[in-house]
């Protein structure tokens, strides 16, 4: 999960504000759906870090998608 | 029927180290909260599976007598080191105390829960919301409840 490869960084343009709100609210949404805590398995993460990244990676920099 | 509007709440930040969460409840009960700001936060806000809000609208929703917010306590909380200061441009910091609070999924209320496509939102009535706007709201998707 901490690897450098699942590093993310977003630029600090106008919209990136904007962009971490929005990805704070998903986060946030999935954890109300997913109240595992310590128990929920990685690959729960790993696959909504994958949609994050569906849904935001080309605003990343460099852009993932 | 009284309008109601339905708000999809700011996320300023995440538990801190300090948080006491039990996960045995569903929803996760919070004993303790340390939350830990990535930006000043808005009035009202979500760190999942709880909502906080300002002391100042608190004492203006107790005072006009609105339901809803049940539960009031305390929370502790500290800036991200790492990045607040890039994030929070006008370098502004939060100084007032925060409570985070309990809300039903009571639609009598005038701040309830309610699901959407399998998404919980808050609910709130037509006088809390004039209430929300005189405070600051700026992060929260808002709509009306159709």
């Amino acid at each position: 999960m901490n690897s450098l490869e699942n590093l993310r960084g977003i630029p600090q343009d106008i919209n990136s504000e904007v962009h971490l709100k929005a990805i704070r609210k998903r986060w946030n949404d999935f954890y109300d759906a997913n109240p595992d805590g310590p128990n929920m398995s990685k690959q729960k993460l790993l696959n909504f870090a994958k949609q994050i990244d569906n849904e935001f990676g080309h605003l990343f920099l460099p852009p993932i998608r | 029927m009284n309008t109601k509007f339905i708000l999809n709440v700011d996320v300023p930040g995440e538990m801190g180290g300090n948080t006491i969460i039990d996960n045995r409840f569903n929803p996760n009960k919070v004993y303790h909260l340390h939350l830990v700001f990535d930006q000043y936060p808005d009035d009202i806000f979500k760190c999942s599976p709880v909502y906080i809000v300002s002391e100042s609208l608190y004492n203006s929703v107790i005072d006009l007598g609105l339901s809803g917010l049940h539960n009031a306590r305390l929370i502790s909380y500290s800036l991200n080191d790492n990045h607040y200061q890039t994030i929070q441009h006008d370098g502004k910091i939060p100084t007032q105390n925060y409570f985070m609070v309990d809300i039903n999924e009571n639609g009598e209320e005038d701040f309830s829960l309610i699901r959407i496509n399998d998404l919980i939102r808050l609910c709130v009535s037509d006088r809390a919301f004039r209430l929300l706007s005189s405070f600051n709201i700026d992060n929260a998707d808002i709509s009306e409840l159709k």
